[in-house]
């Protein structure tokens, strides 16, 4: 249809990667941002993912309402994530053991569940074409945004606004910097930190939701292969900053979809190193 | 096949239980711990080493099978004891080998495994809170 991109089709498709391949990035690790500072450390993220993925989809394609299915998951992950927050507030329990468990009890459960819904297709999320402006397909293709991603960006800010200036956002940092400083002050820092988890655990379910309504769209096995274990280390690249999370998500989603536009540009050797 | 981490020898269980009272004691602390860490990694690459060489017999995409994950959980289970490791590897290696027959005579998802193994971890390891409050959790030894 088009004439030779050349090299374009390369940018063009990181440019399509960045946007898609970062938004669960950025849910879980916006999630898991909340989560670490609270004091926590739930690995479990990546079972709530896939989980909240199964959830999206089941939801969606019973109700054939894809926004009910982002609902169920963000409801599915706040009950796993509160759990692992409710188990780690036990003593001498170890969240990052207790949220390992978790990963491999969510995944599981997501198979388990999820098993019949492999074959039928549930009706997916709409997408802005942001790119009506060109005449070529591949920009137009590649500028079919979620509103998801928007949605995470507008958290990032609102999070690091929160962080930043509210009562709550300053109640949450002295509860994960200084638990000593929170008992003096007599905050309930079990309850915070529980909150938090489940907060952020219902944001990893909402990245869940963009795997399988969006992109890639559709519910299988190989869904998630180890993002929300990623997200969690790229919230500490990111040095647990909500807007920092926004760029190292864009980041590692424009690698992602480096290996494969580079295959499509003809490059065939060295490519799996992304 | 599991993963087994070891979990040290006495100085570097110092290390694990008081890094200042190990710094005091005048023992390489850093030193130590890269040494650690090179020994699990060493230990966890032979697990590749006989997945490979044993039980599939060749080296493909489908390999890692989450046995790192499932190896971690295995050493909080036995509680940082090298000798309740094999034990709790065996059972763990047992359920998933059982799997296959879950499929093929109750015709359960293969994920069966997964959400037993899932389970079992979180029961034991929350389980941990017990651990000195009831009458037959009694510590034997202090200093855990």
């Amino acid at each position: 249809v088009s004439g030779d991109l050349g090299a374009w089709t390369v940018l063009i498709a990181i440019l399509a990667g960045a946007v898609r391949v970062s938004t669960p990035f950025l849910f879980v690790s916006l999630g898991e941002c909340l989560t670490e500072r609270a004091g926590r450390i739930n690995l479990g993220n990546e079972g709530v993912l896939v989980f909240g993925a199964m959830a999206a989809y089941v939801m969606s394609y019973h109700t054939g309402s894809p926004w009910l299915g982002v609902l169920a998951a963000a409801l599915a992950g706040s009950v796993l994530g509160a759990a692992h927050g409710l188990v780690c507030s036990l003593s001498r329990v170890n969240d990052i053991a207790m949220g390992i468990a978790f990963m491999l009890a969510g995944t599981g459960l997501a198979f388990f569940l999820g098993k019949p819904y492999v074959q039928p297709t549930a009706p997916q999320l709409p997408t802005f074409p942001l790119g009506f402006w060109s005449d070529l397909p591949q920009i137009r293709s590649a500028l079919e945004v979620s509103p998801l991603f928007f949605l995470g960006i507008a958290l990032a800010f609102l999070l690091a606004w929160a962080f930043r200036t509210t009562r709550a956002g300053l109640t949450l940092r002295i509860v994960g910097d200084s638990a000593d400083a929170a008992r003096a002050m007599g905050l309930p820092i079990v309850p915070i930190r529980i909150a938090a988890t489940a907060t952020g655990s219902a944001l990893a379910g909402i990245g869940g939701a963009f795997l399988s309504l969006s992109y890639p769209g559709s519910w299988n096995e190989g869904l998630s292969s180890g993002q929300g274990l990623m997200a969690v280390a790229l919230v500490v690249f990111a040095r647990w900053n909500p807007l920092g999370c926004v760029a190292v998500a864009l980041l590692f989603g424009a690698a992602g979809a480096l290996g494969p536009s580079l295959q499509t540009a003809g490059v065939t050797q060295g490519y799996y190193l992304f | 096949v599991v993963t087994i981490d070891p979990s040290g020898v006495t100085k570097i269980g110092i290390i694990g239980g008081n890094l200042r009272a190990a710094q005091l004691q005048g023992l390489p602390a850093a030193r130590l711990i890269v040494i650690a860490c090179v020994m699990g990694g060493a230990c966890a690459g032979l697990a590749g080493m006989i997945d490979v060489a044993a039980v599939h017999g060749r080296a493909n995409g489908s390999l890692a099978a989450g046995y790192g994950y499932v190896g971690i959980l295995i050493a909080f289970l036995a509680r940082h004891n090298p000798l309740a490791i094999p034990p709790m590897a065996f059972l763990m290696g047992g359920i998933a080998a059982a799997g296959g027959l879950l499929q093929r005579r109750l015709g359960l998802p293969d994920a069966t495994v997964l959400v037993l193994q899932g389970m079992i971890f979180v029961s034991i390891l929350a389980s941990e809170t017990l651990y000195g409050r009831l009458r037959w959790f009694q510590p034997r030894e202090m200093g855990r």
